[in-house]
């Protein structure tokens, strides 16, 4: 059973957990320490800081994909692992479920967030356009991780035409 | 309880086996091996069902009839006496066979699989003597989400790269909690009210002498102090 008050989340098991915010404030940390390390941003520099927060991502949920699912199997085809990201996945990190998902049916997934909660603070429109890509990369790597741990290879890149609205979208590597 | 507990990762090679220390070992490991035959019809079977009906415990796999040896040493001391055997056991350590004298009798043992697959295609197969005690369905399933719990636990450890073999002591400890009754060893257990007055007269010299034994040897391993060499272990 969840209760949502004053932003605080039960577990499944009921056990209180913390609140939302402290995971916003350790991300906007951890891409700001990622940033600066770089003194001299070369192009190789910026993007090793990206594939650094991106691998993080990929660690994280190939833990959540292991955690989160119920007990039955409930992932039959791609799309059911996808519905899994865009409603479990979703709501257990931001609280709340991705608006859109679309697909070409052939391997590509574009799933959209109107108010993408890690961008929501910085700016509603095209301010800081360029800074926000860095913002993406983590959450990029927990989508590929959590689908990794299902048994589906991925693509993952985010692109946002203006804040906080952010599209992601998922490529399954086919071998 | 469970004979031997295995994890096997989605490309079909364990991540973790352990079974209770026999003389042979392998014969858990080719068990588990040739369950996972059955867990691979199992799983394509399902593929097919209801989403509804899709479980995560696959159930038993399949039972064996395997013949066991076991050490009835009691059984031979009343045949050829205490004496005998107080010398032997006297001579034999220092001649460095560990194995006491014994006649073996052979007792059929009924050694169950049950299998587990998790949505990431991570599987859990259980070997159960069923014997001694009929464990049910629930406590099977039971054992199999505690296994469940505690593999999630260790994915979710920073120090462990999925992948590698298991390697926490805390999985250690609980995958021991489930194999500790069948550690015991049956059929050499007499009750010491079954013994004559002689026989534990016998019985109580043959411990005390076997007490002093064991106060004097050391083993290879020798005592493990503070600096032994398995320190600094990995965190888990």
């Amino acid at each position: 059973m969840r209760t949502r008050g004053a932003g605080r989340l039960l577990g499944r098991e009921g056990r209180r957990m913390a609140d939302a915010v402290l995971f916003e404030f350790l991300h906007t940390e951890m891409v700001a320490e990622l940033w600066a390390q770089d003194p001299d941003p070369g192009p190789g520099g910026q993007k090793m800081s990206l594939s650094v927060l991106e691998g993080m991502g990929f660690r994280v949920g190939q833990a959540l994909g292991e955690r989160l699912p119920r007990e039955t199997l409930a992932f039959r085809e791609e799309l059911d692992a996808l519905k899994f990201l865009c409603k479990d996945v979703w709501a257990a990190v931001f609280q709340k479920q991705m608006d859109s998902l679309r697909t070409n049916h052939q391997g590509t997934y574009v799933l959209q967030d109107h108010s993408f909660p890690l961008l929501i603070r910085m700016a509603s429109g095209l301010q800081y356009l360029e800074e926000a890509p860095k913002f993406l990369a983590f959450t990029c790597g927990l989508l590929r991780g959590t689908l990794s741990t299902l048994g589906i290879k991925s693509l993952v890149t985010a692109s946002v035409a203006a804040l906080p609205s952010c599209k992601f979208q998922v490529v399954i590597q086919r071998s | 309880m469970a004979v031997c507990v295995a994890v096997i990762a989605k490309e079909n090679y364990p991540l973790y086996i352990r079974s209770v220390p026999t003389e042979n070992e392998l014969k858990f490991h080719y068990m588990v091996h040739t369950s996972l035959d059955v867990v691979d019809e199992k799983i394509s079977a399902m593929g097919k069902a209801l989403v509804d009906q899709r479980e995560l415990y696959l159930g038993l796999l399949y039972p064996t009839e395997d013949y066991k040896v076991y050490p009835h040493t009691w059984q031979w001391l009343r045949v050829w006496g205490f004496p005998a055997v107080a010398g032997l056991c006297t001579v034999m350590p220092c001649l460095g066979l560990s194995q006491s004298p014994r006649i073996k009798s052979v007792f059929p043992n009924q050694l169950c699989s049950y299998g587990y697959v998790t949505n990431s295609k991570v599987k859990f197969v259980m070997v159960v003597d069923s014997s001694n005690t009929a464990l049910r369905d629930n406590e099977i399933r039971s054992m199999f989400r505690k296994l469940h719990n505690s593999y999630t636990d260790v994915m979710c450890n920073p120090f462990y790269n999925p992948g590698d073999r298991i390697q926490s002591r805390a999985f250690d400890g609980m995958v021991t909690s489930m194999m500790i009754q069948a550690r015991q060893p049956r059929g050499s257990c007499v009750s010491w009210l079954s013994l004559g007055i002689a026989e534990k007269v016998w019985v109580g010299a043959l411990a005390t002498h076997m007490g002093c034994l064991g106060l004097k040897s050391t083993g290879k391993e020798g005592l493990k102090g503070p600096l032994s060499s398995q320190w600094p272990r990995r965190r888990d």
